[in-house]
């Protein structure tokens, strides 16, 4: 499962939308901007296609950038992020599970971590389509595809309160010959 | 069997000129009687079933006991039981094919170590050659389970029928209501005798006091009823009905062993230089001059198992069990001659003694360089096994690192690599190990599906159960820009003997795919 272009890699540590075994559980069963489940994951970024002038998404891109060290910052980037960025990815660009706001501070791109295709995603974002899985797999099998997505080495632990599911995906594994 | 070619070798001394076309243990082939029509070309001997006399003397003796020790062995042995701890099986021997372990007293063979095994089989090979070049056919003889199950249901023929003229007699008389009951009574021994050793097979592959209580409730596997249903048959086919054709038609071990012996290894042998020419005591007495030994008395025919005339030489169907020694040298006592006009000697102390050279002991022919270098590869075979067994480690180490993805770059810029980790614990009891990694730079941690990201460390203990192979999915991750690539991953047992194992591997990151 390492992703296409695109396509969020599930085996890495960066989950747009949570990584606990309930995010992934709840992301299978009503997947992301799915038309067939009104509890669908949802969330547009704005398009700022003719917002900003050159400079200004210039500045802003190279500001993006900088949060992961990949620039230098720069004030009117900054003026700029804060002022549209920051209420969905969060000052520090740490991004927002709970909304679906990607970290913008970390070495995983879903569409590039370039200059262009930085500056691409500003004026014109992608929202990409993931459909839901409820009404072709029944809640059992969804729960196990949840704990093995979960396995695969990026998942998250939940916070204190962890649901039992947890033990599917620590099942030790033993076999009897060499 | 070369000494076929050159009968001369022991046939020095005048007698009647011998027969060879016998040598494959079957009379000259009767000719057709001349009916209407072509005669019918017969390929080969209609089998005759050997009513054997009763016989004592020394090796008989020694059959008994042989019969006695490899029967107890085969019936016994499943049942002895062996204390490994809690957490192995308290059978002895027991191939055990489900968990893939065969264990043998204080041995236990994991499928990995199959080569212990084929060892043994070398060795049982070797064994036999050794045996074939001192003693000759030996096996066929007295240990054989052909020979064996053969004597035992010839004894049973003997308690329910009578010896030898008794049962030849009673093959012949017609089928009367008493006839009937004694071939029932005794094919019914014969089938609980075949039943129990089938039913003795199966105890070796699982637990047999268990697997005796399934097998009578019906619970047990549909193979262990198979099993014992083929065995059974077998062994009273075999056993109660084909007997010696087993050792002259169907077994390729007389053949292998026909090529193997040569003129120094010990056979039965009739010493016709002394025996020829043979008559009955009455002729002799008339004209002692040309006479020999042998009175023609064919004791030596009537004892033996599978019903072969020794006085014809060397043959396939000798098994080289000494029961005509036994019979002859009775014989030879109570005309008041030497022992040993059948005896077992080679065929080269045969011509020496038919040039007037005395008689050697046998066991002599037992010490020549050919045994002896046998016996060294084999016992080289064994010794390094033994070695092997000795010094193995019950800590084994694999590592199988994920292909695809080849690697993962984390949220950090950190670089992932996950492996399929296989801890090998031969212990019969549950061990901790120690798997740290040698070879990646600084901070470079590892984790399992079981302890998760969050207590990632260098170093993980692993709590692998008693006599298992654990599977553990592995996660090492290398700080951002630190250069990684083979290392290895060492497993170290966390009890006294510190047993240590290292698997080499690589660390895959962009830039050395």
């Amino acid at each position: 499962m390492p992703g296409e272009y695109g396509y969020p890699n599930l085996n890495d540590n960066d989950w747009i939308w949570g990584g606990t075994l309930t995010d992934i559980e709840t992301t299978l069963t009503h997947g992301i901007r799915w038309e067939g489940s009104d509890a669908t994951r949802v969330n547009y970024m704005p398009a700022f296609d003719g917002m900003f002038d050159a400079g200004q998404v210039a500045a802003l891109t190279s500001h993006v950038l900088s949060l992961s060290g990949k620039a230098k910052p720069n004030a009117t980037g900054a003026v700029l992020f804060t002022e549209n960025c920051a209420a969905c990815h969060g000052a520090t660009g740490a991004g927002l599970p709970a909304m679906g706001a990607p970290a913008l501070n970390d070495a995983i791109w879903l569409y590039g971590g370039s200059e262009a295709a930085v500056r691409k995603q500003i004026l014109a974002p992608r929202h990409g389509v993931m459909p839901g899985w409820k009404d072709r797999l029944d809640p059992a099998t969804i729960k196990m595809l949840a704990a093995y997505v979960h396995s695969r080495g990026g998942g998250q632990q939940a916070a204190p309160a962890a649901e039992p599911a947890t033990d599917v995906a620590q099942a030790p594994m033993a076999e009897t010959d060499g | 069997m070369a000494d076929q070619k050159e009968p001369e070798r022991i046939t020095p001394s005048a007698g009647k000129p011998r027969d060879w076309s016998g040598a494959l243990g079957s009379a000259a082939p009767q000719p057709a009687p001349a009916a209407a029509g072509p005669a019918k070309i017969e390929l080969y001997e209609k089998g005759k079933t050997v009513h054997n006399k009763r016989i004592d003397g020394p090796f008989r003796r020694f059959k008994w006991l042989v019969m006695l020790v490899t029967l107890a062995v085969y019936y016994i042995t499943p049942w002895i039981r062996w204390d490994r701890g809690p957490y192995a099986p308290d059978q002895a021997v027991l191939v055990d094919l489900a968990h893939r372990r065969f264990y043998m007293f204080d041995i236990e063979i994991w499928p990995h170590e199959f080569y212990f095994v084929a060892g043994l089989l070398i060795m049982a090979g070797i064994g036999l050659f050794i045996v074939t070049s001192a003693v000759g056919r030996a096996w066929c003889g007295y240990a054989c389970p052909q020979t064996v199950w053969t004597d035992l249901f010839q004894h049973i023929d003997r308690f329910f029928d009578g010896d030898r003229n008794a049962r030849a007699r009673l093959d012949k008389a017609p089928w009367t209501a008493g006839k009937i009951t004694r071939r029932t009574s005794k094919w019914a021994v014969y089938l609980v005798i075949s039943f129990w050793t089938g039913g003795a097979w199966i105890m070796y592959f699982a637990d047999a006091p268990t697997l005796t209580y399934d097998f009578w409730r019906g619970e047990a596997a549909t193979v262990a009823y198979a099993t014992v249903a083929i065995l059974t048959g077998t062994t009273f086919w075999l056993g109660g009905f084909m007997r010696e054709q087993v050792c002259v038609y169907m077994c390729p071990w007389p053949r292998i062993q026909a090529a193997m012996l040569d003129e120094k290894s010990l056979i039965v042998t009739y010493k016709d230089w002394r025996g020829e020419q043979r008559g009955s005591l009455k002729k002799a007495a008339k004209n002692p001059e040309a006479y020999g030994d042998c009175i023609d008395c064919l004791q030596c025919v009537a004892v033996c198992p599978t019903g072969v005339d020794i006085r014809e030489g060397q043959q396939i169907g000798c098994i080289t069990c000494g029961l005509c020694i036994d019979a002859c040298d009775r014989v030879m006592k109570e005309i008041g001659r030497p022992r040993g006009l059948i005896d077992y000697a080679t065929l080269e102390q045969c011509e020496a003694e038919a040039a007037g050279a005395p008689a050697k002991p046998a066991w002599k022919a037992l010490l020549r360089p050919r045994v002896f270098i046998y016996f060294g590869v084999w016992g080289a075979i064994g010794a390094a096994m033994l070695f092997a067994l000795g010094a193995r480690t019950h800590t084994d180490l694999t590592v199988s690192p994920d292909r695809n993805p080849p690697f993962m770059l984390m949220k950090d810029g950190s670089v992932r690599n996950a492996y399929t980790l296989r801890l090998r614990n031969m212990e019969a009891r549950p061990r901790d190990m120690e798997v740290a990694m040698v070879g990646l730079p600084q901070g470079a941690v590892m984790w399992t599906e079981a302890v998760s990201m969050d207590n990632a460390a260098p170093v993980q203990v692993i709590a692998v159960p008693a006599n298992e192979t654990k599977v553990v999915r592995a996660y090492v991750m290398v700080p951002p820009g630190a250069a990684a690539d083979s290392f290895s991953f060492r497993l170290t047992s966390l009890d006294e003997q510190r047993e240590q194992d290292l698997a080499e591997t690589r660390f895959a990151m962009p830039g050395n795919e």
